[in-house]
């Protein structure tokens, strides 16, 4: 549909507003972070070791006497950072791959698909554990991982889409006019792909960012002393019984997070695919 | 006096932006009176309200809306479960999506009976065969699933769920245009034989008026919401009002070759009657 | 003359293993300037012939000619003979992409063609089949049925054809809308001596329309109407 009714339909789902406003101050504190945290995240002041929220730290000091608030803070860049990048990576192959081999067909499907099938059947986490193996730990490496393991389930989406489009007619419409090749798949084609993966990629961020927090609490994502949220619940692991706020406060953060991606997604499968009467 | 089975005193459908059902009033005696327009003439959501089925953001305001003595604009969800499908019954236009797919025929129409009457399962089974039979079906057809019948048979099939308990009232939403045109006069004699063994009111909702003239009693011609004619269906032909006349005298057939067909004016204000502002 | 010469066309379709014809050595010529029908019931094989002749279908086997050119399977219609045959879909609903305004769908066809004028040619297409030319800046979501019907037509005018191919046009359509519909298919024919091939279940419709007609049942015609046979009723018989 077009845009400017897509947005206003949009609009009317509090899913979807609610969703969007999380994730709109969710960048915003990112974007802002050195102004907005009080203290530098890496700072460790060992005379302040493991102190619950009070006036000087609102949400208290880690094991290394680092503000919690102000590492919060500076965990919401690297999982926008991912976030970003998995999306990057993952619309535009999933979406190119499974529209070739859905329109062209024949050998172009067979190959492209059996591509898709092995990187479809490697687990995710082993997956960025061998990345990790062979190009060492690291934010990037890590979201590398999910976005290179992601992007099959969209091919495949997007290439049974256009089977079901091939034989509509829309698109024997615009072979009539003699409408083809990259004018077909482009301004055609995807605009008609399009929303259901969008659907599709809101509703994965959320589970995304659920494993950028579980490759950080293994080790494998963010180094320290970098800020990042899963490698702050993992620090928070051992003094879980005294200090419950050090883990839980980032596993809060990483909660409200997905569960903004999985509004938003909620809302714009409601706008995008409305379920018929 | 016949008794109104059927009262309506100026219906209004609201949907957020548009009314789609204007001002409209009629009653419905012992008698089959036929509801028929084009698209957007309101007729389908008349019936839907009648039967408590306009759900929101659509609202249903009358000045009276009484089914059989039941005021349907006070009827709770309580109240409707025991007069639809018992005093009160529709059937609809497409066998496939109107049947469940995962029922048989004989599960179906015993649902319909168990719904509505405490018989013992021999006297259900019993009764099932009867409307099966009714509806001009053999019993073969009891342990079929929809997807097994034929366009013509689904429809006989539904048509019997609808009959099952009696009603006094029954709505056919055009129930025969998902079929072939020589399906079309079996299925209403059928309808028309049943409401005359029984006794029954139909309410016809069509578009379909060489179908409606000769098969019902009166016509109620609806044009965007409102009620632009109302005559006794062998006056059809004879139509004065300029829709209704369009309506007759637009279809195609082989004298009509080579000629430009009559059509509607849309600029021109075919609502005559009531007031409404669009 | 023959503007349309088909010769035992056979059309089959390879589904996991099985082969089902669906057309079986049809053969019948459209003369110029008529308006030709295909009637049956749906699975006939009367769609699959008009997509043979639209150049949609390209596995088929058998002689076809189109304005007195054979046309070999496998081609893709360019260049003259994709302007001279287009056609007009069934589904109102389904034909306009829902993500282009009315401008987009009728000048691409244009652009592709490198015409020039675009803007006026769009809007005479708009005005040529009754709609307002500022139509052109809506959304297909914006029109009933009927109008979205006349903006198909106007597209498949737009390149100015020789042979229109109308796939059930107005099936979808309310009675008064079918009944404007057809009057304006009417008209542009008159105004530009087009050929039409009309493919419809609808009895009456055809009997409105046809100067000739065929009933294809099981992929094969098996009979042929003339307007005296059309007007006595004998296509009736045989339509679903």
């Amino acid at each position: 549909m077009p845009s400017y009714l897509f947005f206003r339909r949009l609009l009317r789902s509090p899913a979807a507003v609610c969703g969007m406003v999380i994730i709109a101050l969710l960048m915003l504190v990112a974007l802002f972070a050195p102004l907005l945290a009080p203290f530098d995240p890496n700072w460790q002041d060992a005379a302040a070791r493991l102190q619950p929220p009070n006036s000087q730290h609102w949400l208290g000091t880690d094991s290394y006497g680092r503000d919690l608030l102000s590492r919060l803070i500076y965990g919401s860049r690297p999982a926008l950072g991912l976030v970003l990048l998995v999306t990057v990576i993952t619309l535009p192959t999933g979406l190119l791959i499974g529209i070739l081999s859905g329109y062209y067909g024949g050998w172009v499907e067979r190959v492209l698909m059996r591509f898709t099938d092995i990187v479809m059947s490697m687990p995710r986490l082993i997956l960025a554990f061998a990345f990790v193996a062979m190009l060492g730990p690291g934010l990037v490496n890590g979201a590398l991982a999910l976005a290179l393991t992601t992007w099959p389930a969209y091919a495949r989406q997007a290439r049974s889409e256009i089977q079901r489009l091939r034989h509509s007619d829309y698109l024997a419409a615009a072979e009539m006019s003699g409408i083809r090749g990259r004018r077909l798949l482009v301004g055609h084609i995807l605009p008609l792909c399009l929303p259901s993966s969008i659907v599709r990629l809101a509703l994965d961020l959320a589970g995304i960012i659920l494993a950028a927090a579980g490759l950080g609490f293994l080790g494998l994502g963010a180094r320290p002393p970098m800020a990042e949220w899963g490698a702050m619940i993992a620090d928070g692991m051992q003094v879980i019984f005294d200090q419950w706020w050090i883990a839980a406060i980032p596993g809060a953060a990483i909660l409200i997070s997905s569960l903004a991606f999985n509004l938003l997604g909620d809302g714009l499968r409601d706008v995008l695919e409305p379920s018929n009467d | 006096m016949t008794e109104s089975r059927i009262v309506v005193s100026d219906l209004n459908i609201d949907y957020p932006g548009a009314r789609v059902v204007d001002n409209l009033s009629f009653t419905l005696g012992n008698e089959r009176l036929a509801l028929v327009g084009e698209s957007g003439s309101g007729k389908s959501m008349t019936a839907r309200a009648l039967m408590g089925l306009v759900r929101k953001p659509g609202k249903v305001s009358a000045s009276q809306l009484n089914v059989l003595g039941h005021d349907l604009l006070a009827m709770k969800t309580r109240n409707w479960q025991q007069i639809r499908g018992n005093d009160i019954a529709m059937v609809l236009q497409d066998p496939r999506y109107a049947l469940n797919p995962v029922k048989n025929v004989a599960q179906q129409v015993d649902e319909a009976l168990s719904l509505h009457q405490k018989l013992s399962s021999s006297q259900r089974r019993e009764r099932v065969r009867e409307v099966i039979n009714a509806v001009g079906l053999q019993d073969n057809v009891l342990p079929r699933y929809p997807a097994e019948l034929s366009g013509g048979m689904g429809q006989r099939v539904m048509i019997a769920i609808a009959l099952a308990n009696n009603p006094k009232v029954l709505i056919a939403d055009e129930p025969t245009s998902a079929l072939d045109a020589r399906l079309r006069n079996q299925i209403l004699e059928l309808l028309v034989e049943q409401c005359e063994q029984r006794q029954m009111a139909m309410l016809l909702i069509s578009h379909d008026l060489p179908l409606v003239a000769e098969h019902c009693h009166r016509v109620l011609v609806m044009y965007q919401g409102q009620k632009v004619d109302e005559m006794p269906a062998a006056s059809l032909p004879g139509a004065t009002h300029p829709y209704t006349r369009t309506l007759w005298t637009c279809r195609p057939n082989a004298e009509t070759y080579g000629t430009m067909l009559p059509t509607l004016d849309r600029t021109q204000n075919l609502k005559g009657e009531s007031n409404g502002n669009r | 003359m023959a503007i349309v010469e088909v010769n035992n066309l056979c059309v089959q379709f390879s589904a996991k293993g099985q082969v089902k014809t669906a057309v079986s050595a049809a053969s019948f010529t459209i003369n110029e300037g008529e308006t030709f029908s295909l009637i049956g019931a749906s699975g006939c094989g009367k769609s699959t012939i008009m997509r043979v002749l639209a150049g949609l279908q390209r596995e088929w086997r058998g002689e076809v000619k189109l304005f007195d050119d054979a046309i070999k399977p496998g081609i893709r219609f360019q260049g003259s003979l994709r302007r001279n045959v287009q056609m007009v879909f069934q589904d109102p609903y389904a034909s306009l992409h829902p993500n282009h305004t009315l401008y987009r769908t009728l000048s691409e066809p244009l652009v592709i063609h490198k015409e020039r004028d675009i803007s006026a040619r769009v809007a005479e297409a708009l005005i040529q089949v009754g709609l307002p030319a500022d139509a052109a800046e809506r959304y297909p979501h914006q029109l009933s049925g009927g109008q979205r019907q006349r903006v198909a037509i106007a597209r498949a005018l737009l390149l100015r054809p020789k042979i229109l191919l109308l796939d059930e046009p107005t099936s979808a359509l309310d009675m008064s809308v079918q009944a404007e519909i057809l009057n304006l298919l009417n008209r542009l024919k008159q105004q530009s001596g087009m050929t039409y091939l009309l493919v419809s279940h609808d009895a009456d419709v055809i009997a409105h329309m046809s100067d000739r007609a065929a009933y294809m049942a099981g992929g094969i015609i098996q009979h042929e109407y003339d307007r005296a046979a059309l007007l006595r009723g004998e296509h009736r018989v045989d339509a679903a």
